[in-house]
């Protein structure tokens, strides 16, 4: 899901509707190949070459600043420690192995810009998970501003694979410049807990388990920018939380959700408390950090017997990654959409129909498809929205899959008291 | 050449096939002797959808009943004729309606003739309703109180339509038929008289090479 944005970057129409509102900045890089720098030390077995380069692409919520130095903006300098103003999205690939925010996370994330807000320093400082004092993936990718005239790349992987690489004046070592793809009006984030390490019950066989949780909100780029500590419950297109071990408790099943968090710059989470019960509390999931109402300093926990009475698993004073995506729009290969008549009802005074979406895309695509009219003739208001996003009023189908070939067919209402033609144009995300 | 005749004479009647219209008629008959004597009204009303209608046409004919029309009706929209006589719909605007204040008998019936084409990404859709009042607030014989509506036939993006009922005092009975409009006979005309003339070449070329070997004999 996290990923649909990648693919979904060519998708058309929704896309360049929603343009002028926001946009979403994603900086590439390529190094130079090894070989053509100081290859200081390779350990045997790593798959790294000579010709192993590099590749790094990371996102922002929007262009950066202009005339950052050593990111003062956006990092006071050193390390991270806030788990903010980092990148809402990365992908680091040595050629052999790959960093997503799924396997790593940043412990140091500072750039400078020029005054177009190209990146024309940086030190980017890449661990793998868990752990975040825990080395086994180090990748540094930095150049003139903490390193003098040198760019240096070290890709580390422990136990078997070193290469620390100097790069000497003239070779080239850029960034280039943002290319700013629209967004969309909607933001799925995605925790990756670390393992639990007390337990009881079922949670004490098998595992390791850890909770995990992603979640939809309504909620945008400056909308999501710093944040201050906010329940954001009421912008929840749907979540999912999960144990490790299958256990799911989702906006099907739920009687319970808390969703309060606060944001850096680039909207990733800083400080936290969700929950979510299944049918009664006694099945509940819960990560906070640093809330002012959860467990101090943090925890995770899942448990399936109210207040760790019986079976959990829990872990404190460690908190797992957060990872940010725009939601990208389904492309009228993957969805089609169709809608019946509209009937007047001289009882409600409104238009009454429906919406059809159906998945033609030959594989299983993931939810939650909200339903967005945009364009929406003026003067006609959709009454049973589910809320209003950029672009228009949207409905929550609230289905988190669909099969191949499978369909969901939503109801619409309107009200157009000047009998206008009703139309608009839907997008499915 | 024959291969290449033959594909010309295909072509056509595909065109002819593109051209043709579903005319999709349903008999409906209403039992109104629970509410005989009541001053109500009537509704008919055919619509478009929100995205791409295919345009369509639909028909209210042989109204009969033994009830009261009260004139004069108010049409919305696109719909010309007055009851008992033919009423016709289009779905090129949102609302296309037909509205009456009638005095129930004990029954009443007509048929709703819906002609239609394949195609878009929108329906559309006709809806019958029946009220105990005037005003036409009050459904009656129907178990859709949101709306009032006693049935609804929804037109397909395929051309078909599909039929929801919501009385059990109305029965409609479908009658599908697919026959071919004015336009669309021109062209499967067009098309046989060619295979017929391709017919008559073909027969005279075979005879030709057999006169010519009797001479040479």
């Amino acid at each position: 899901m996290s990923w649909k944005l990648l693919s979904g970057l060519s998708i058309t129409t929704a896309v360049l509707l929603t343009s002028q509102l926001y946009a979403l900045a994603v900086y590439s890089h390529t190094s130079p190949a090894f070989g053509t720098g100081v290859l200081s030390y390779e350990a045997p077995g790593s798959g790294l070459s000579p010709s192993t380069t590099i590749s790094a692409s990371i996102t922002y919520s929007s262009v950066l600043p202009p005339n950052l130095k050593d990111n003062t903006v956006l990092q006071a300098g050193g390390a991270i420690n806030s788990l903010a103003d980092i990148p809402s999205n990365w992908l680091f690939s040595d050629g052999v192995r790959q960093w997503t925010p799924s396997n790593s996370h940043f412990y140091i994330a500072v750039v400078d810009t020029d005054a177009s807000g190209n990146i024309t320093g940086w030190d980017l400082n890449l661990y793998s998970n868990p752990g975040f004092s825990d080395p086994q993936v180090y990748i540094i990718s930095s150049t003139p501003s903490t390193y003098g005239s040198a760019e240096v790349n070290l890709a580390y992987t422990s136990p078997y694979a070193t290469a620390y690489v100097f790069y000497g004046p003239g070779v080239d070592v850029t960034w280039a410049p943002p290319v700013v793809t629209p967004s969309s009006p909607f933001t799925t984030y995605t925790y990756h807990g670390n393992a639990y390490n007390t337990c009881s019950g079922t949670y004490c066989t098998g595992g390791p388990y850890a909770l995990s949780a992603e979640f939809t909100t309504t909620l945008t780029a400056s909308a999501l920018a710093n944040l201050p500590y906010t329940d954001i419950t009421s912008s929840i297109v749907s979540f999912t939380f999960t144990d490790g071990s299958g256990l799911t408790i989702d906006n099907s099943n739920a009687s319970y959700k808390d969703f309060n968090i606060s944001t850096g710059a680039s909207g990733n989470i800083a400080t936290w408390l969700i929950t979510s019960c299944g049918s009664s509390c006694n099945i509940q999931m819960q990560t906070n950090w640093d809330s002012p109402f959860g467990f101090i300093p943090g925890a995770d926990f899942s448990e399936t017997t109210a207040s760790f009475a019986g079976s959990y698993g829990f872990i404190s004073n460690d908190p797992g990654r957060w990872s940010a995506s725009p939601v990208a729009a389904f492309s009228a290969t993957q969805i089609a959409i169709m809608a019946s008549g509209l009937l007047y009802s001289r009882v409600t005074r409104t238009y009454n129909g429906t919406v059809t979406i159906t998945n033609i895309s030959g594989g299983a695509l993931g939810g939650p498809f909200p339903i967005v009219l945009t364009s929406l003739t003026p003067g006609v208001t959709l009454t049973n929205t589910s809320g209003t996003v950029q672009g228009g009023p949207y409905i929550n189908p609230g289905v988190s899959s669909l099969a191949p070939g499978q369909s969901i067919t939503v109801h619409v209402q309107f009200s157009n008291p000047s009998n206008a033609l009703i139309s608009f144009t839907p997008v499915v995300y | 050449m024959r291969y290449q005749s033959l594909l010309f004479v295909a072509s056509f009647l595909c065109i002819a096939s593109l051209a043709s219209a579903d005319l999709i008629t349903y008999d409906v008959t209403v039992n109104t002797s629970s509410i005989s004597g009541t001053m109500g009204s009537l509704d008919f009303q055919f619509n478009p959808g929100p995205l791409v209608s295919e345009p369509a046409t639909l028909q209210i004919l042989d109204f009969a009943s033994n009830g009261t029309l009260n004139p004069p009706p108010l049409p919305t929209g696109d719909v010309t004729g007055v009851l008992p006589g033919m009423l016709s719909f289009d779905n090129l605007t949102a609302l296309n309606d037909y509205f009456e204040a009638f005095t129930y008998g004990t029954m009443l019936a007509f048929d709703v003739s819906i002609s239609s084409m394949a195609g878009g990404t929108s329906g559309s859709a006709f809806a019958f309703s029946m009220f105990s009042d005037a005003a036409g607030t009050i459904p009656t014989l129907t178990t859709d109180t949101t709306d009032g509506f006693a049935f609804t036939v929804g037109v397909n993006f395929d051309g078909s339509t599909t039929v929801t009922p919501f009385s059990s005092q109305t029965t409609v009975v479908p009658a599908v038929a697919t026959v071919p409009e004015p336009d669309s006979l021109t062209l499967v005309g067009t098309a046989i008289a060619l295979m017929g003339t391709l017919l008559w070449f073909q027969t005279r070329r075979q005879r030709v090479p057999s006169q010519n070997r009797a001479r040479r004999i």
